[in-house]
């Protein structure tokens, strides 16, 4: 790449580390070196993939994890194929061992295909890993996941989580877009994505300018970090994340959550949320839609001045705390809602 | 009040090509003097309460109506009690000639109750009135509607579509915000309300200051009119709107269309579900989703989706019925899981 991209803001040795709280609070990436480097599986890692791959099977329970697999021409990067009716790998259910010894036998081909497990839960592959291998600073309802494979690009996308990655084998490159930076990504169908997650259309190792010219602009917003054994990244929510696996056995613990402490697994889904808003508002007129838009701006996302101060608590519904009870309620009354009439 | 309100800009003579061309486009409300004076009603109202009360009735089927009543006091707002617990007027279900007598019998009481039918049907109860009132400046032929009481007030609200309202008897002020006067006006519950419609806390008529200091900002973008039989007012959708029937015997027909308005589905059940899922995010994490729906949804440049091809710009295109049928089954699904998992 012939752009010099913008580090990405780093700490180095246990005192200098930030605490989560600070992290989360700055709504800006970070990486940690080094925050993992005295795991176990780390420390296995620094002698050999086949010791790596040995340490992995005594946990393994034999469950079987999601793994993608592509062709050794598309080089490991995850997309549509070129007609976008569909995507450019398979899926393959197999136990984390397997895909293990998949990736250690590809090593030695010359073209090899690609082959990952992508964010399996450690605690169904891999049970007892995460009781040797643990991050203290995020509480423990936070489920870890394990994703292992072969030199794999994960191009531009986005979650809806926190999420900590932590680099146990090879070397991983993360080049980050902010939120706002949307509109020069060129971002695919948000609803039809390779790896769920809506996914840039643009080639971050070679982009097409002519085509996407807007890109220029992303690319001076972008931050960028290569990260080895031991370190960690903080990648903030709703932030457009770019992720290369380097070499030919690359192992990574990641960790999603959601802004109020819960674990990615529960909850709601901010996509389906806006995917039901693109369904009813997008195809008003401009004007009605700006007026969406401030009703939107006061109850969602502006700073909620005048929204419930001059409400009763008890009073306050769906703009005030939300119990588990009054999330089932309301979800269930906007999947009623949803029902074909008639 | 001691602030003088701008008044709402009139119109006279308005015919079909002025209302769509000059007036509809421009979103803002529009008075449009005289433009049913002609209707058989007005006629009937110019000559007595009694002579459109014995018109209307002579037209009545007998279905009952939906009716409303506040009892004898100093609040004739349609609202809330004092602690927010419940609402201040009663519900009743009579034909609309019983309502009639009410309205003329109480003109003679000195603090007689408000009593209202608010938006019945008019094909339902009255439908002889349709033929002979015909709105000539409007392309669309909604249903109409017709609100028939004696003094009331309407608390500022919003309705999700376009609205034509033609005073045929008694006096009426309307009062209008735009959308963006939101956070100024202090909206009450979403899912809790008076009458369907989220509504203003604010006594218009005994505003408390020191409680809703930024009404002052509301009443500054605030616009006026009083209305006479024979003149409507264009309300577009989703602006605010206050209405004070003034007479013993006020008579309104209404008419909404386009926005929203009728709609399988709303925009307040994304509003809602958004508001499930993101009103408990952070500042910056709320911030970002902020871009997305901005890229998506409000400012959504038709040139959004260019750079995907037609057929699977999924919900960014246009949607065929059963493109969006699926679209909604799968959003109902994850409704209705137990936990979502993305």
């Amino acid at each position: 790449m012939n752009h010099a991209l913008k580090p990405i803001r780093e700490f180095s040795g246990a005192d200098n580390f930030p605490a989560l709280g600070a992290l989360v609070e700055s709504g800006q990436p970070a990486v940690l070196r080094g925050l993992v480097s005295q795991w176990p599986a780390t420390r296995e890692a620094r002698i050999s993939p086949t010791a790596t791959v040995a340490y992995l099977r005594r946990f393994d329970s034999g469950a079987l994890v999601d793994a993608v697999m592509t062709q050794p021409e598309i080089e490991g990067r995850l997309f549509y194929n070129d007609s976008m009716s569909g995507f450019n790998f398979i899926r393959n259910r197999l136990p984390l061992s397997a895909v293990a010894e998949q990736v250690l036998r590809y090593s030695t081909f010359p073209r090899a295909p690609a082959v990952a497990a992508q964010s399996a839960l450690i605690a169904e592959c891999l049970p007892g890993f995460d009781a040797e291998n643990r991050l203290p600073l995020l509480d423990e309802s936070i489920k870890p996941r394990i994703w292992l494979g072969t030199a794999i690009t994960t191009p531009t996308h986005l979650d809806e989580w926190n999420n900590f990655g932590c680099v146990v084998a090879g070397r991983r490159r993360f080049t980050l877009f902010p939120p706002e930076q949307i509109t020069n990504l060129y971002i695919g169908p948000i609803d039809f994505a390779p790896t769920g997650a809506p996914m840039s259309l643009v080639r971050l190792d070679r982009p097409d300018f002519a085509r996407f010219p807007l890109f220029r602009t992303a690319l001076a917003a972008a931050v960028t970090a290569e990260l080895g054994p031991g370190d960690a990244i903080f990648l903030p929510p709703l932030w457009w994340h770019h992720v290369e696996s380097l070499e030919s056995f690359n192992l990574l613990v990641n960790y999603w959550w959601h802004a109020d402490g819960g674990d990615s697994t529960r909850g709601n889904s901010g996509f389906d949320s806006m995917v039901h808003a693109i369904l009813n508002l997008r195809q008003l007129p401009p004007a009605t839609r700006e007026a969406w838009a401030a009703l939107f701006a006061h109850y969602v996302f502006g700073p909620g001045v005048g929204v419930t101060e001059h409400i009763p608590s008890e009073r306050h519904g769906l703009l005030g705390k939300l119990g588990s009870e009054a999330v089932a309620r309301t979800r269930a009354f906007l999947a009623g809602r949803l029902q074909p009439k008639g | 009040m001691e602030q003088v309100l701008t008044r709402i800009p009139e119109w006279h003579d308005v015919d079909l090509a002025l209302f769509e061309r000059e007036i509809i486009t421009q979103y803002r409300p529009a008075v449009l003097r005289g433009v049913v004076g002609h209707w058989p009603i007005v006629e009937q109202a110019r000559i007595s309460p009694l002579a459109v009360g014995k018109y209307l009735h002579s037209l009545d089927n007998g279905t009952p109506v939906q009716a409303i009543m506040i009892p004898p006091g100093v609040d004739r707002r349609v609202f809330y009690q004092a602690d927010l617990r419940g609402v201040n007027f009663i519900r009743n279900k009579l034909p609309i000639s019983a309502i009639i007598e009410q309205v003329l019998r109480y003109s003679a009481f000195p603090n007689p109750p408000s009593v209202a039918v608010q938006s019945a049907l008019i094909s339902e109860c009255l439908p002889g009135f349709l033929d002979a009132h015909p709105l000539p400046f409007l392309a669309a032929r909604p249903a109409p509607r017709i609100w028939l009481g004696n003094r009331l007030t309407v608390p500022a609200h919003i309705d999700e579509g376009n609205n034509i309202a033609c005073v045929v008897s008694g006096e009426r002020r309307f009062t209008l915000f735009p959308p963006q006067q939101i956070a100024n006006l202090y909206v009450g519950p979403l899912e809790f309300t008076p009458n369907a419609a989220p509504v203003s806390m604010v006594d218009s008529a005994r505003p408390d200051f020191d409680r809703f200091p930024r009404y002052k900002d509301a009443l500054a973008a605030a616009q006026v009119a009083d209305l006479a039989p024979g003149d409507a007012l264009f309300i577009p959708a989703l602006w605010w709107h206050q209405v004070e029937s003034l007479s013993d015997m006020n008579i309104l027909i209404n008419y909404w269309w386009g926005g929203s308005f009728g709609a399988a589905q709303s925009p307040v059940d994304c509003l809602l579900h958004c508001l499930m899922v993101m009103k408990q995010l952070p500042p910056e994490h709320r911030a970002a989703w902020s871009h997305y729906f901005e890229h998506f949804i409000f400012a959504a440049d038709p040139a959004m989706a260019a750079h995907i091809p037609a057929d699977r710009r999924g919900v960014l295109g246009d949607l065929t019925t059963e493109q969006a049928r699926a679209i909604k089954a799968r959003l109902i699904a994850r409704l209705q899981k137990e936990s979502s998992n993305v």
